[in-house]
């Protein structure tokens, strides 16, 4: 049951995708100054590596963590940085943004560094604070032009596969080298941030 | 002899790509397939994410919540679209994608809570999307007799896609399955509050 489920879900998700990814070219409203859409938003998460390696290392955390964090992590992040780029598109400021991504990616690697297992509660709150920031930051760096439903879409599933990305392989947690291997990936992390946050302060 | 159903998708996704690819001029929010005001309705619908993810939305969140839901919003969602059309196309008063945005979110969200809602809230929230977003194309459609077909058109669209998203995710029993669901509810909420802000910003003009 669970394989048939699989393949439905999949062909559901291309479908939509399909659906989605195809309009722009035959859309007929298109406003002049607009961007392309869907892969402009899609590049925009992953175009620093600051936001890149915070989301990963979410997925990471949430594999680390088990259910219901792999899933609940994954859910708050986009959802929350939904709401920081909401912020940051009404031109409301939030101090310190760049600090904030910083010490994301160091917290969050520190903590599967160090395999912190805290109440799942706390673990979203710290995810969701951090999410704020990452969201606020691409709100706010949106062009102007900039704009629709396909750019947000694009903007979020990016987000997404960042954070699945991390889930997948922090499946490796089911191993003894597995563990190892993803406190040394949430140590490069820490590291990463660490150069980031000096990079802010500078 | 049992079919093979991968071949009944593959054969609506070759139809749906050809139905693209052969669009040619464009009118003000309007596609035009060369087919006629119906087709050219069905396609606009088939073709614009605003219209096209909340009725996704709606199908999955009926799903979710079992058959009889899906029998009650499978008739009230284009109903209450072809009634918001005709009341657009008389008044034509344009919104922005406020609407859009907020139905996303809206849906989204009813999908990543999994919440059990009374059937009688979820036909409200079918009707009300459906009559904002039928207002919204009924306010772009032109003034003469092709505008009714081309209604009639995403009225039909609509019909379809919801009935097929819908029978097509009702099975899916496995809890990999509707965790996978509601996730992807969360994300179309975290669109449609993109959305709703750079709508917002928009309209009022603010400045990051």
């Amino acid at each position: 049951m669970m394989k048939c489920d699989g393949h439905k879900l999949a062909y559901l998700g291309c479908g939509i995708g399909a659906a989605l990814l195809l309009s722009p070219p035959a859309q007929a409203h298109i406003v002049q100054g607009e961007a392309a859409g869907f892969l402009s938003g899609f590049q925009h998460p992953i175009s620093g590596w600051d936001h890149i390696i915070a989301m990963v290392s979410v997925g990471l955390w949430g594999a680390q963590l088990g259910a219901p964090a792999i899933w609940l992590l994954p859910i708050t992040f986009p959802v929350v940085m939904a709401v920081g780029g909401f912020l940051g598109l009404m031109g409301v400021p939030l101090p310190a943004v760049e600090i904030g991504i910083a010490m994301s990616a160091l917290l969050l690697g520190a903590a599967v560094m160090i395999q912190w297992r805290p109440p799942l509660l706390a673990a979203a709150a710290l995810v969701g604070v951090f999410a704020l920031f990452h969201g606020h930051a691409h709100g706010a760096e949106l062009p102007p032009g900039e704009s629709g439903l396909l750019y947000s879409i694009g903007f979020v599933v990016a987000t997404g596969c960042l954070h699945l990305t991390g889930v997948a392989v922090g499946t490796v947690h089911q191993w003894s080298w597995g563990r190892r291997a993803l406190q040394g990936a949430g140590a490069c992390v820490a590291m990463g941030g660490v150069y980031f946050l000096t990079q802010a302060l500078a | 002899m049992k079919r093979d159903p991968r071949g009944g998708m593959w054969t609506s996704a070759s139809s749906f790509l050809i139905l693209v690819l052969s669009a040619r001029g464009a009118q003000a929010h309007l596609v035009t397939t060369g087919l006629g005001p119906f087709y050219d309705g069905a396609a606009h619908f088939a073709l614009t994410p605003e219209d096209f993810l909340p009725v996704a939305g709606l199908a999955v969140l009926a799903a979710l919540r079992g058959p009889t839901y899906g029998r009650w919003m499978l008739f009230t969602l284009p109903a209450s679209w072809l009634s918001g059309g005709v009341v657009g196309w008389l008044m034509r008063r344009d919104f922005n994608d406020l609407f859009s945005g907020t139905c996303m979110l809206l849906v989204g969200g009813l999908i990543a809570a999994d919440a059990p809602l009374p059937l009688w809230a979820g036909t409200a929230i079918a009707t009300s999307v459906g009559a904002g977003l039928g207002y919204l194309d009924g306010a772009a459609l032109p003034r003469d007799e092709t505008g009714v077909l081309v209604l009639l058109g995403i009225g039909t669209s609509v019909f379809a896609a919801f009935a097929l998203i819908a029978a097509f995710v009702l099975p899916m029993r496995s809890r990999l399955a509707r965790l996978a669901l509601r996730v992807s509810g969360s994300w179309m909420a975290a669109a449609g509050l993109l959305l709703l802000g750079w709508s917002i910003r928009t309209s009022f003009h603010l400045t990051a």
